[in-house]
């Protein structure tokens, strides 16, 4: 019991996704024409999207209409995790008189909800008197450029081009047609081409080859459908197969042959024996005969595509885009997506975007797209998504430019742009943790080491760091200019004013030297009379004031050794060194020994004193 | 009379500056707050407040430039972190701001050159900025010019031991104030503060551009013209740009 329930469990786990992804459920209504006579047949098709595979139509107003024929048929398709259910049913009706009709609206009930379609106006004419033919056209695709292939004139000689008349011996009718939904095409447009092999008899064993497309891209759209049609009263068994043809270049393009190879059940008589005309002959027997059913290559007009604007890629058809962001607002290294699909009819797998380049914002990864194909009967559909992976790397808001899609629709005959959305992104500033992995180069470390890869700015400074001025105050500046300047300035005004000092005493030096001789020269004039002691000391100053003055020094109180050393040091020549140094020593001995016999006349002792000066001024 | 004004002025003055000191803490604190809720332009506003007041402080710039950071303003906020590199270039939280801006900015900070190892050097280490090589030059000169003079007025020669240092001292300072001199009043750098600056060929807005700048380049304003500035590139190209596309430092 248990298991059994986890088993429900797990299956009801695994499916949920799914059912809750199917499709919205829809009904489709179509007839392959609304005007025909008695004698011909319609063509209704109910197409039931979405819902369980039981779901059935409700069709009233059946009265007018005898069902000749019909087929069903069931698609169970999963694209991208939806899950779309299509269930077809392909009626062959035929009216019972003339008048205008309505078909429907034709109902479905499908999970408790009805759906229902649009009635269709259907008109039926009194028959002709020549039998029409007219070969199965196709049911009218939306959107495209009805067929300009002429209708063929009635009559059995008259088929559809390329198929050869059948054997008068057969029963029915088995032939091929090959048709284009347009002969005239621009290069890349969609052209449907279809190919229906038509049995009035049984077919064993039968091959198709289909053409090869050589100028063609092609794609199948519907492998094989099967219903019966009413041609000139006789029923055929209708196999269709339709494939979008999208031409690669321009020019006479022709599709190809198609060709069928098959059994044919044909019956036949003997002939009486011994030509009795009584004998009323053997029962006849049937027999299988191997055919070929051949369709000609169709021919198709493929024009160049007018000159193109720049951006286009290549696309032709009828589309639309759309984009989508995931996420408008995120953090520094986180990712948002980018979503552009692109949906339309047409050769939606040729769509391309131009590439979304990084910016100094966002650092762009393109993915691969995904294409989703839709084949109908109206052709090849379905979209093309694109996604692109965006890594924020800067903070700040920032804006996704828009994409611009350029295609070509063949029916307005002209070029569309198609533009995405402008996305306006914030990125805040804010990095999530991570782990930087190096190369593994060892780094210098120490002083010398870089500064570590920041993930994103330091933290604030705290209020208290912040309320004190680093800045000096004008008058603050001032004093501190004063201060630098002022220190060398009041050096060098120091050292100016000392040389100016020494300077001023060497001149006031060399002066007094200059004029020692005339001074002493001066103060002999002035000496009083040798008698006395007064007079010696007179004589001795004079002598000791000119060496003073002189040779600038206090020579008041030298004594003779001390006058005779200075003047050698001077390098006064010996002999006037002699003469002074006896000179002192005389006037001390007179002045103080009281000799003073053996003075000399007054006159001679100035002069020799002038003399002596003279020749010390000399040598200095 | 003269005794009580001279009281009056006195209460006054004592009670002045802890209120304004009380206000411009509240300052500092809303804008922090308003930082931290992600207000950015509202913290820009308070800390604009403190600098309407006089505060001249390299620390207060470096919130405003994390904030202008935050709000996607890389012009504005390298501008604000090298003013704040001017006034406290020792801060390796400042240095690391920038570095890490430039890096954002796609610059290569360590380009290799013939001086890469001596530029490994944190020289900045030993970094002062205009007022501190003022103040200490000044101080240092004085003492060295004291010296001297005392030894010359006592008449015997300074001691070596006090003067080489001293010289060295003021050497250095004396360095880093003609460098800071240099960049306050000669450099006349600036910041590219706008996305996609043209940079035209004469000051003029219907001027054919020579080249886009973009947000965070570094200029040097060579001369002005009404609203335009002549400005010179990294790279040696000139032209002039509008005044309000750049900030200067």
């Amino acid at each position: 019991m248990q298991s059994s329930l986890k088993t429900i469990f797990i299956a009801l786990f695994v499916i949920w996704p799914f059912v809750l992804q199917a499709e919205t459920p829809s009904i489709e209504v179509r007839v392959d024409r609304d005007t025909l006579t008695t004698r011909e047949t319609l063509n209704l098709s109910i197409v039931i999207k979405g819902g369980s595979a039981l779901s059935t139509p409700d069709i009233p107003n059946r009265g007018n209409f005898d069902v000749v024929g019909q087929s069903t048929g069931n698609a169970i398709e999963i694209i991208n995790g939806q899950m779309s259910v299509t269930k077809s049913f392909d009626y062959v009706l035929k009216p019972r008189g003339k008048g205008n009709f309505t078909i429907g609206p034709i109902k479905a009930h499908i999970e408790g909800t009805t759906y229902s379609s649009s009635p269709i106006k259907v008109t039926v004419l009194e028959d002709d008197q020549k039998p029409t033919y007219q070969p199965a056209i196709p049911p009218p695709i939306q959107g495209q450029r009805p067929t300009t292939q002429p209708p063929p004139p009635p009559g059995w000689s008259d088929h559809p081009s390329g198929v050869s008349p059948p054997s008068s011996q057969d029963r029915g009718l088995t032939f091929l047609t090959a048709q284009v939904d347009k002969n005239e095409a621009y290069v890349g447009e969609q052209i449907l081409f279809t190919f229906r092999l038509y049995s009035g008899v049984s077919l064993a064993n039968a091959q198709l080859s289909l053409p090869d497309f050589k100028e063609f891209i092609s794609e199948e759209l519907i492998k094989e459908r099967k219903y019966q049609v009413d041609l000139e009263g006789k029923r055929y068994a209708v196999n269709e197969w339709r494939i979008a043809l999208f031409s690669t270049k321009a020019g006479k393009l022709a599709t190809g042959p198609s060709s069928v190879k098959a059994s044919v059940s044909s019956i036949f008589s003997r002939r009486p024996p011994f030509n009795d005309p009584f004998y009323r002959g053997f029962p006849r027997t049937q027999r299988m005969v191997p055919k070929t059913f051949t369709a000609p290559s169709v021919t198709i007009e493929v024009k160049n595509l007018p000159p193109a604007p720049q951006g286009f890629l290549g696309l032709v058809g009828n589309f639309k885009i759309s984009s989508h962001l995931t996420q408008d607002v995120l953090n520094l290294g986180d990712t948002t997506n980018l979503e552009v699909e692109v949906s339309g009819t047409g050769n939606i797998n040729e769509a391309n975007l131009p590439p979304l380049a990084s910016t100094p914002f966002f650092k762009v990864y393109p993915g691969n797209p995904s294409l989703d194909l839709r084949k109908s009967l109206q052709g090849l559909s379905g979209k093309k998504k694109f996604t692109y992976a965006l890594v924020a790397d800067r903070p700040g808001e920032t804006t996704i430019p828009s994409m611009n899609l350029y295609y070509f629709n063949p029916q307005l005959e002209k070029y569309e742009k198609l533009s995405t959305t402008q996305e306006t992104v914030r990125i805040q500033g804010r990095r999530r943790q991570e782990k930087l992995v190096t190369a593994g180069i060892d780094e210098p470390g120490g002083m010398f080491a870089p500064p570590p890869r920041a993930l994103d700015l330091r933290e604030l400074k705290p209020p208290s760091d912040i309320l004190f001025s680093q800045a000096l105050a004008p008058w603050e500046a001032l004093l501190w200019w004063i201060l630098l300047l002022g220190s060398p300035v009041t050096y060098l005004g120091f050292g100016i004013w000392e040389k100016g000092k020494k300077r001023a005493l060497a001149q006031a030096d060399d002066k007094k030297r200059s004029k020692a001789f005339k001074r002493a020269k001066v103060a002999l004039g002035q000496t009083l009379k040798v008698d006395g002691g007064g007079g010696f000391s007179q004589f001795t100053g004079v002598l000791k004031g000119y060496i003073s003055d002189r040779f600038l020094i206090k020579g008041a109180a030298l004594t003779p050794l001390e006058v005779e050393r200075l003047l050698q040091s001077k390098r006064i020549p010996e002999e006037v060194v002699r003469r002074m140094v006896y000179l002192l020593e005389q006037l001390d001995s007179w002045k103080y020994g009281g000799m003073k016999n053996n003075l000399p006349p007054e006159t001679e002792l100035k002069t020799e004193i002038t003399n002596l000066l003279r020749e010390i001024e000399k040598a200095a | 009379m003269k005794k009580s004004i001279l009281f009056i002025l006195f209460c006054f003055l004592s009670f002045l500056p802890p209120v304004w000191a009380e206000t411009t803490g509240e300052m500092a604190l809303q804008a922090q707050k308003n930082y931290e809720n992600k207000d950015y332009r509202q913290a820009l506003l308070g800390w604009d407040s403190l600098r309407s007041l006089g505060i001249i402080n390299g620390h207060l710039y470096y919130n405003v430039a994390n904030a202008y950071w935050r709000l996607g303003e890389v012009g504005q906020a390298l501008r604000y972190l090298l003013k704040a590199k001017r006034l406290d270039p020792r801060d390796s939280d400042i240095r690391a701001n920038i570095f890490f801006i430039e890096e954002q900015l796609g610059e290569a900070p360590n380009k290799e050159d013939v001086l890469v190892t001596f530029k490994k050097i944190p020289w900045y280490k030993l970094s002062i900025n205009f007022f501190q090589s003022l103040k200490a030059t000044a101080i240092l000169s004085a003492l060295l010019f004291g010296l001297f003079l005392f030894s010359k007025i006592k008449g015997g020669k300074a001691p070596r031991k006090w003067i080489w240092p001293l010289v060295l001292l003021v050497t250095f300072t004396g360095i880093q104030l003609i460098l800071r001199i240099n960049e306050t009043y000669f450099s006349n750098q600036a910041v590219v503060i706008k996305r996609a600056v043209p940079l035209l060929s004469v000051p003029s807005a219907q001027s054919p551009a020579r080249e886009e700048l973009k947000e965070g380049d570094l200029l040097n304003v060579r001369k002005k013209q009404g609203n335009y500035r002549l400005v010179k590139t990294g790279s040696g190209k000139e032209g002039w740009v509008q005044a309000e596309q750049i900030g200067s430092i």
